[in-house]
């Protein structure tokens, strides 16, 4: 025996929920399709080129700013190059040399120094013990001013002909100063010349720049000291945020890491182990201008997004109205076929039936013309009341058995609404074949055999509907045994659904027939007698139902179909 | 008192069966009914019948069968079907079996009596069909309009003519 489980011959039938609901439900389904179609691979391309563009940003912004350092950088080693070339030049001055003790001497060259630069403060000579032998500048020393514990000192005593630069320091003054050296041997030995420079020119000096207005520039020293900040960059401290690295001697710096907007770039001084430091200004110069442009780019994305939302809000309403449209084409097909499908088999029913009403209208023009006959002088002419009231009451007996078959097909084809209720299954079952197939079954020979479950639950169910689905099987199961046999007819309840069993000993279907059982419009009739829907409406039924209909057969050993039918209907 | 056409009725609707013989037996004929297929077989192999009426839906054995097995015991008999159904089906499908004609339900008796009639013509053709006379007779006494009076002597023909 195979054992297919055939598709469901019908499309299971429309929503029953209210049409606006099923709309809306349809609606947000293809909009969510369409945005998640259109919509997620452009944010992902818009992110991506987003973060390209922010990246290519910043890149082009830190070069900038290296570039700005580096050019700073050099700029402030010419200065210091400079100066110390001034103090250098005052040193090797052999009439300087002879007069560096004398204050009017000293006072000339310091004025001579300060028209070569404001940032010259004091001018003292040392000797080689690291004491102050002359000073000219704001300063007025109390008593005999030693420099020979100064780190400075220490380091040019050590060796001849060097010039030196140090840190920027409080120093004696009290007044933060930064100091160039320049030590030169003479005949009389040691000739160290020095000089306090002012920060605050090297800061004026600095702001003075190209491109300095877009940035704060501040410098440290190796230890990463502040000697100079200009801007807004916090108040000078002892210790700068930021140290650079020795190497590269040039680059960029991320202290706050994660590629923020900030940034910062340095370049160490030959001159001096100082190194400059560059921060952009947030919001300035360059940058506002990218970022400018990038804020555009965000309005237009938006706007795009926004036009494109509008097109896919359109086009789904579009999609969706036709969607429906074609729903309730199908539907109103679908109501087509079972309505179709339903007079079918009320005409296959109606010959059978014919046949019923027959046999009583018989009885009736039989009876009728024997009461005339028996008053028919011609014949004899003689009949007595009660022979009269017997025919009579035979000719009720008919006329009774007329209406209820009439009535029984009314019951059948009657448009009646869909009504759910509980029923007994096995109760449908023995009233289809009891009532409505009985007679033809028994003409037929075929013994009818029913194992009904004691199981007393009820199906939701549309009584009318399932009618016509044991009908059906009835009437196939009947017509597979022209030459008699056994009908029998199963139920048994499960948990949740019950099966109704329907088998047959009649010829039977191939393995080609079963496939195509419940397919619309199949059938193993002869032309005229089946319409070939009544298995495919049956399914259809059964699915609305929330039930199924499978079959089992081959050829001469019969066919069963077997039906589950949840208790509950599906919602 | 004059020989009577042998009439068999098998119907399974035994009121139907009454009546029907009550009132062919009130025109002259002897009627003999049978409820079911198998109890017209077992009354074929006691009585012979000239004509008979067969419904076409038992159950058991149905119109069909009995006529054939009711052709085999008597091969001059002429059935009438009698049935419930479409009559051009049915119809279609008797004549292949050999039946003289079918007949649908419900009718008027004078149709009966008249098919009665050509079904027994019939009968007597193809009885003496080697007897050309006799069958010119049958022609001669069949034209008349009294069907009951027509079969009376249609009957006596038949006796008379038996030997010959």
């Amino acid at each position: 025996m195979t054992q297919p489980r055939p598709e469901p011959a019908a499309k299971p039938a429309a929503d029953a929920r209210p049409r606006s609901n099923h709309y809306r439900e349809l609606l947000w389904h293809t909009l969510a399709r369409q945005i998640l179609l259109y919509f997620l691979p452009l944010l992902l391309l818009a992110a991506f080129f987003h973060f390209q563009y922010r990246r290519l940003i910043g890149e082009s912004q830190r070069a900038h700013l290296m570039v700005l350092a580096e050019q700073q950088a050099n700029t402030l080693d010419l200065f210091l190059r400079e100066r110390l070339v001034n103090l250098g030049n005052l040193a090797n001055d052999p009439q300087f040399a002879r007069n560096a003790t004398s204050p009017q001497h000293l006072a000339a060259a310091l004025a001579n120094l300060r028209r070569t630069s404001e940032a010259f403060v004091d001018l003292g000579v040392v000797d080689g013990e690291g004491n102050l032998v002359a000073y000219e500048g704001p300063v007025r020393f109390a008593g005999p001013i030693s420099y020979a514990s100064e780190a400075w000192f220490k380091r040019i005593a050590a060796e001849s002909d060097v010039s030196i630069i140090t840190d920027v320091y409080l120093g004696l003054r009290g007044q933060p100063h930064f100091t160039i050296a320049v030590k030169r041997q003479t005949a009389a030995g040691s000739l160290i010349v020095r000089s306090a420079l002012s920060p605050d020119a090297l800061h004026q000096y600095l702001k003075s720049l190209e491109g300095a207005r877009e940035v704060n520039t501040l410098v440290v020293n190796a230890d990463g000291a502040f000697q100079l900040v200009t801007g807004r960059i916090d108040a000078p401290s002892a210790s700068a945020a930021v140290l650079p690295p020795r190497e590269p001697r040039r680059g960029t710096l991320d202290p706050t890491g994660g590629g923020s907007m900030d940034s910062w770039a340095y370049a160490w001084l030959r001159e001096t182990p100082w190194a400059l430091v560059v921060h952009e200004i947030p919001g300035s110069g360059a940058t506002r201008a990218l970022l400018g442009r990038q804020s555009w780019i965000l309005v237009f994305t938006v706007a795009f997004f926004f036009g494109m939302g509008v097109v896919i809000v359109i086009r789904a309403r579009q999609i969706v109205g036709k969607q429906i449209a074609a729903e309730r084409h199908e539907q109103e097909l679908s109501g087509q076929l079972a309505h179709a499908a339903k007079l079918a088999s009320v005409g296959e029913l109606a010959a059978g039936i014919a046949h019923e009403v027959n046999n009583p209208l018989a009885i009736i023009a039989e009876e009728v013309g024997l009461l005339k006959d028996m008053m028919d002088p011609a014949l004899g002419g003689r009949i007595s009341p009660p022979d009269l009231q017997e025919h009579l009451d035979i000719i009720q007996d008919a006329v009774f058995r007329c209406r209820d078959i009439t009535r029984k097909l009314l019951t059948f084809v009657r448009k009646t609404d869909i009504k759910i209720e509980p029923h007994r299954v096995e109760k449908i079952l023995d009233d289809v074949i009891n009532g409505m197939l009985g007679s033809e079954l028994l003409l037929g020979n075929v013994e009818i055999i029913k194992h009904y479950d004691d199981d007393p639950r009820t199906v939701m169910t549309d009584r009318n509907q399932l009618v016509q689905v044991f009908l059906n099987l009835v009437k196939n199961a009947f017509d597979a045994m022209p030459q008699g046999g056994v009908l029998t007819v199963e139920t048994r309840h499960r948990d949740k659904d019950m099966v109704v069993v329907v088998r047959d000993t009649g010829c039977g279907m191939t393995a080609e027939q079963v496939k195509r059982a419940f397919l619309p419009f199949f059938t193993t009739k002869p032309p005229g007698k089946g319409t070939g829907l009544g298995l495919s409406v049956s399914a259809s039924i059964l699915k609305n139902f929330g039930g199924n209909i499978y079959v089992e057969s081959a050829p001469g050993q019969g066919t069963q179909f077997t039906i589950e039918l949840p208790y509950a209907m599906p919602d | 008192m004059r020989p009577t056409i042998k009439l068999l009725i098998v119907d399974d609707e035994s009121r139907f069966l009454h009546a029907i013989a009550a009132r062919l037996r009130l025109r002259g004929f002897e009627v003999i009914t049978a409820c079911s297929g198998a109890e017209a077989l077992e009354l074929a192999d006691r009585h012979t019948f000239h004509v008979a009426l067969v419904d076409l839906k038992m159950p058991g054995l149905d119109g069909g069968q009995v006529l054939q097995a009711l052709k085999q015991r008597q091969p001059f008999v002429e059935a009438i079907i009698l049935t419930g159904h479409g009559v051009l089906e049915s119809a279609v499908e008797m004549s292949k079996v050999g039946a003289f004609a079918c007949l649908p339900k419900p009718y008027e008796l004078d149709l009966l009596l008249l098919t009665l009639k050509q079904a027994y013509v019939v009968r007597l053709k193809r009885r003496f069909a080697a007897h050309p006379e006799i069958v010119e007779r049958v022609d001669a006494i069949a034209c008349d309009d009294n069907v009951i009076d027509v079969l009376a002597r249609l009957r006596e023909l038949e006796d008379g003519s038996a030997g010959s």
